[in-house]
């Protein structure tokens, strides 16, 4: 009987209109593009320089900042409110350097002095970035400058001013080790998840529930099927993923496959039990998409993919704690980047199954209340 | 007598305070073709449910195809065949695919299956449309299709939801043609309607007015006996009655 079931679904799955299609391109956008176009990386900060002191050194702190790889010195202004004017205002340039006059006087007597750095921070990741790079910057140019001249008493005065943390997405390349499982376990909640959903759905709204109903086909094996199709395409999207991620990036789990794949495994079967508690609660195709979506934005900038979860205020990183996409965010990077075990992740693990028990129990309770 | 197939003594069926199906008695002997009359809101559908295993009595005793609605509603599935006024069907399948889906679900073997398609596909008239989509087919033609599904894994019992409804008159007269050849062959017909005419087609006809059943008996004695000249007017008559509304 199932056979026939499950047979039924992947007949319907490739006669809609969109659906094979949809599957298949979607891995291949979300991984060709977006590790490439949505990276956390800043370059190409637009640096307007306003330099009063017109000394040796002052020029030495512009190049070293011209530089660095993250500016690019569009303009050199006259005073403080031109460069704002002329170029932040019009949106020309992102962060302003303004080097008052005795700079190198104040850097020659006491091994230190000031410059303004103001940011544009209607971006704000690319102010901020931007005016710690210069400050960063700056201080190398000072430390260099005293080393130089021998004053190493000053040299170790000089505040060093560390900006590690915040490159921690941004200097290495790594950034797509980060990226790639999160779309990896985007594309797995989407297919898993929401697909399964809206499918049970949508028979309910054209009515052919109702006759499966009067069958001898019970309320399991008809999910078991509509469940065991989307479990397919599930594994054979991540297993392409996996691939594909090594084509285009050269990363593979560091981990053992099984890992990744016993991960992906609860994962599933969480998120099953997440979209079968939808298609309960939901009549039509919109209420179900609609209440997924709005699950899986919370879930997904929630899983510290994103922003990671010890960054979070305390209140949030509670909230976290009952997000599954936390865990499984875990595991996928655990595998990516540090080559965990099952072992090393058996909280993980844990609590993934734990979610797979009360989410399934909760859909089934919640199925059985409306015959 | 021990051919009976559908037998019930006082089932009821209250949603709250309201008395959906209240107390109805009746039985169904196995071949018969048996209507099952009443206004829009009188029950039908609810008993139907009932007696189809979909819907838990709340009083009353039913046994369908010999076994308990409350107790062995999944053995009743078995048995029994269904067809619902909303064409349920899959559109995005072919004729064939819905043939080979419903028979696999009822225990059907796949090389019986398709020995069957081709014989039912015959007798409908059907061979050129195997590979159309049903979405795609007439309502009548679809309506014909569902009925033979129904049908196809041979049920002691085949319950009809006001099966013609909005479809034109000769394609109606096909389908009785259908319900004939299902009857003879042994199937007993439990069918819904609203159109007082087809009453007239049935074997024996009950009519409900506010969930009881007011009348039974064939359509000539019903006639006989509220002085009649159709089944309309006795329907008439009995309907006036009613208290519940329409819808």
């Amino acid at each position: 009987m199932l056979k026939f079931l499950i047979e039924k679904e992947f007949k319907l799955i490739l006669r809609n209109p969109i659906l094979p299609r949809l599957i298949f391109i979607m891995p291949v956008v979300l991984l060709v593009i977006l590790p490439n176009a949505a990276n956390y990386e800043v370059r190409n900060i637009n640096l307007v320089v306003v330099d009063n002191d017109h000394s040796s050194y002052s020029a030495r702190l512009v190049a070293k900042s011209a530089s660095s790889g993250y500016f690019r010195l569009v303009a050199s202004e006259a005073s403080y409110e031109q460069a704002l004017e002329r170029q932040v205002e019009r949106g020309r340039a992102d962060v302003a350097l303004e080097i008052p006059q005795g700079f190198e006087r104040d850097l020659v007597r006491q091994g230190s002095a000031r410059v303004l750095i103001s940011a544009n921070t209607v971006n704000a990741t690319k102010g901020a970035l931007g005016s710690s790079y210069l400050a960063s910057v700056t201080a190398d140019v000072t430390r260099e400058i005293n080393l130089e001249r021998g004053a190493e008493a000053f040299a170790s005065q000089t505040p060093t001013i560390d900006v590690a943390t915040r490159n921690r997405y941004n200097q290495d390349m790594d950034y797509r080790a980060f990226m790639v499982p999160a779309l990896m376990m985007m594309l797995m909640t989407l297919l898993c998840g929401m697909m399964p959903a809206v499918s049970i759905v949508g028979e309910k709204e054209t009515g052919t529930i109702e006759q499966i109903n009067v069958t001898p086909v019970t309320k399991f094996k008809f999910i078991l099927a509509k469940l065991i199709p989307f479990w397919t395409i599930g594994y054979i999207v991540l297993t392409v993923a996996l691939f594909l991620s090594l084509l285009l990036y050269g990363l593979w789990p560091e981990s053992s496959l099984l890992t990744l794949y016993a991960g992906a495994t609860v994962f599933i079967v969480v998120i099953s039990g997440m979209g079968l508690l939808v298609s309960n609660s939901s009549s039509n195709m919109q209420q179900a998409m609609f209440v997924t979506i709005f699950f899986l934005v919370i879930f997904m900038l929630m899983s510290g993919f994103f922003t990671p979860v010890t960054s979070m205020p305390e209140w949030a990183q509670w909230v976290t704690v009952f997000n599954p996409q936390r865990y499984f965010a875990e595991i996928m990077r655990m595998v990516y980047i540090k080559g965990s075990s099952i072992a090393d992740l058996w909280r993980d693990f844990l609590a993934l199954g734990l979610f797979a028990v009360v989410l399934n129990g909760l859909a089934i309770i919640s199925y059985r209340k409306r015959v | 007598m021990n051919d009976t197939v559908i037998e019930v003594e006082g089932l009821t069926k209250r949603f709250g305070s309201f008395t959906a199906v209240d107390g109805i008695g009746f039985s169904v002997a196995r071949g018969e073709i048996f209507g099952f009359l009443g206004a829009n809101g009188a029950g039908k559908t609810t008993a139907m449910k009932m007696l189809c295993g979909i819907s838990r009595p709340t009083a009353g005793r039913a046994v369908v195809a010999g076994f308990d609605v409350g107790r062995h509603s999944e053995q009743i599935k078995r048995h029994i065949g269904y067809m619902s006024q909303k064409f349920s069907l899959y559109g995005e399948l072919k004729v064939w695919e819905n043939i080979r889906l419903y028979a696999g679900i009822y225990g059907m073997k796949s090389d019986e299956i398709a020995a069957k398609t081709e014989r039912v596909l015959a007798s409908l008239g059907f061979e050129n449309e195997r590979n159309s989509l049903v979405g795609s087919l007439p309502l009548g033609w679809k309506q014909k299709l569902a009925f033979a599904v129904s049908i196809f894994h041979n049920p002691q019992i085949v319950f009809l939801d006001e099966p013609t409804s909005g479809v034109d008159p000769s394609a109606r007269r096909r389908f009785w043609e259908q319900i004939y050849a299902a009857a003879d062959s042994g199937i007993t017909v439990f069918v819904t309607t609203h159109y007082m005419d087809e009453a007239e087609y049935c074997d024996r006809v009950s009519i409900m007015v506010d969930g009881r059943i007011e009348a039974l008996d064939t359509p000539a004695g019903l006639k006989e006996r509220f002085g009649a000249e159709d089944i309309y007017g006795v329907f008439h008559q009995l309907a006036r009655k009613a208290q519940r509304g329409e819808g």
